[in-house]
């Protein structure tokens, strides 16, 4: 008898969430990092967050499927593995990089168009996020507040677009120089708020009644 | 003025000789600082892997190992990912070369490389570069004052402004073909004294090299005191004009790259800060230098300038 999908799912759900960190250790134990290893390591945490966060905004469009429920959960493992990769993109540029010299950091926070701002604003939801994903917390919060601050997610997700976008070197408003991935990424981001707004408004009270009121009216075929 | 930076003595041992014919005899040029084939033999040698020990800038910072500087590489033309440069422009043809020296000059010329190499003897200066991006290394050139080669074109007195135009070849530089949207070729500019400001160089070499592809072969320019993408490479034209010239990045994204470009840990980029960089090699950040360390030299150039305003 074949397994249920959602348990042989568990190994690559997870193997999924390691592989950006397990890639950067392998290319940095062969020396394949390039001659300014501090910005690879910044950056590609930084993605891991951004792709990880993106998975988790993922997981409920596809669990609509009737033969994909089950992968509603992992919205929630995979929003953690993006806290995870955020926290350590963030330790990389404040302790490894700026060797938490608070004196040059402030200078450089201060003296930004505001990308530094969206990475911080999207870290500390994602921290609000995760400080309440116990089930515990969860149950203390009620449902209804649990669900209000959980929506943050979206802004979160957002706002690490943005802050990628703002990142790399080009300009994206412009499409021009090394932007594709945060277009990409924003793109799909894009589709799954999208998604999400079409099917609300597809449930909508007002939106069926109006339906049936149409085909009431017209003769049946 | 005096120019802390004098000529050293290039090392022998590490004149890396090209197949090429041509480049044999400027290689020996190079090498001898006299004329060409005068009977030297070229020695084919690997190139050293890493600089000569103890080796430092004038402010006692060391040589940035040649594996780093020879594959960490801005230069659109061929990508935009700083590590793929190398492989993409290894066959990049540099062979035949002509620079063109025209516009409000008295005695327009062209030149190709190999006169180029025999009229004006090379020197070592050993400088930094501080990219935009936050990032620096400490580079031994081998070249000469761009000042002389500007003098033999006489420039006319209402020549202003230098303009420099790097080589447009598409079907060689895979960039050129990919990143549609930027104005090609690349340009830079800067005002005649800064051009003829003795630290200003026209490079054909580093690490008493020839210039490989991806640092800008056969000839670049480096101008030590500004931003990376001032010092523009694969150089094939330099024309003497009375107005500023429109330049590569700061046509492309003009809030961002000025037409100065100096390096100033004072003003910062409008996405990040100057203050610190990044230098290759070493781990951390250190404090960004006026002007790149160079301010005893050229801040006269600047005086009663607004540099904030004149980014
Ligand atoms: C206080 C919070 C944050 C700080 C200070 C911060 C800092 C930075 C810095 C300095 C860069 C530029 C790296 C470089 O190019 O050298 C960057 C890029 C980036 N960050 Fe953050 N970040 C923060 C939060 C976040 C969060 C929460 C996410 C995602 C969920 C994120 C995702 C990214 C991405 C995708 C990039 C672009 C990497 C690339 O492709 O070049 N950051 N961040």
């Amino acid at each position: 008898m074949a397994r249920h999908p959602a348990r042989w799912f568990r190994w690559l759900g997870h193997g999924i969430a390691w592989t950006p960190l397990a890639w950067l250790l392998l290319e940095a134990y062969l020396g394949r990092l390039s001659p300014n290893p501090i910005q690879d390591w910044t950056q590609r945490t930084g993605r891991g967050a951004l792709y990880l966060l993106t998975l988790s905004l993922a997981a409920t469009p596809l669990s609509w499927h009737p033969r994909l429920r089950w992968i509603r959960p992992w919205r929630r493992t995979w929003g953690l593995y993006a806290f995870a990769y955020a926290v350590l993109h963030v330790y990389l540029f404040v302790g490894v990089d700026y060797g938490w010299r608070w004196d040059w950091l402030w200078q450089e926070i201060l003296s930004q168009k505001p990308y530094i701002w969206w990475g911080l604003v999207a870290l500390l939801i994602l921290t609000a996020l995760a400080a309440t994903s116990p089930k515990a917390v969860a149950r203390r919060l009620g449902a209804r507040r649990w669900k209000a601050l959980h929506r943050l997610v979206y802004l979160a997700a957002v706002l690490a677009v943005w802050h990628a976008a703002q990142a790399v070197k080009g300009n994206v408003l412009a499409l021009r120089g090394d932007i594709y991935r945060p277009v990409a990424v924003g793109l799909v981001v894009g589709a799954l708020l999208l998604a999400r707004v079409v099917r609300r408004g597809l449930r909508h009270r007002a939106f069926v009644r109006f339906v049936k009121k149409r085909f009431a009216t017209s003769p049946p075929p | 003025m005096a120019v802390r930076i004098s000529p050293r003595e290039i090392t022998p041992e590490h004149v890396y000789l090209n197949r090429r014919a041509f480049l044999k005899v400027a290689g020996s040029a190079l090498l001898t600082g006299t004329l060409a084939a005068c009977g030297v033999q070229p020695q084919t040698q690997t190139p050293a892997r890493t600089p000569v020990p103890g080796k430092t800038d004038e402010l006692g910072d060391p040589i940035t190992p040649y594996e780093i500087t020879s594959n960490y590489n801005n230069y659109y033309e061929f990508s935009t990912d700083k590590r793929a440069v190398a492989r993409l422009a290894k066959d990049f043809p540099t062979d035949p070369w002509t620079i063109e020296v025209t516009g409000l000059v008295k005695r327009p010329f062209k030149i190709g490389l190999e006169d180029l190499l025999r009229a004006f003897p090379q020197e070592e200066r050993i400088y930094r570069l501080r990219c935009v991006e936050g990032w620096s290394v400490v580079v031994p050139w081998q070249g000469f004052p761009l000042a002389k080669l500007l003098a033999r074109a006489e420039p006319t007195s209402e020549a202003r402004y230098v303009r420099f135009v790097s080589i447009y070849k598409p079907e060689a530089m895979p960039g050129q073909r990919k990143y549609r949207t930027f104005p090609w070729p690349y340009t830079e500019g800067l005002r005649l004294d800064e051009a003829m400001h003795p630290l200003t160089i026209l490079a054909t070499g580093m690490y008493g090299k020839l210039l490989p592809p991806q640092n800008g072969a056969p000839v670049r320019l480096v101008v030590p005191w500004k931003y990376g993408f001032k010092s523009i490479k694969a150089v094939v034209k330099i024309e003497l004009v009375a107005t500023q010239p429109k330049t590569f990045w700061n046509t492309v994204a003009p809030h961002e790259y000025g037409f100065y470009a100096n390096v100033n840990p004072n003003v910062p980029h409008p996405r990040w800060s100057q203050a610190t960089e990044r230098r290759l090699g070493e781990s951390g950040r250190r404090p960004t230098l006026m002007f790149n360390g160079y301010e005893e030299e050229v801040a006269y150039l600047y005086k009663g300038m607004d540099l904030r305003e004149n980014y």
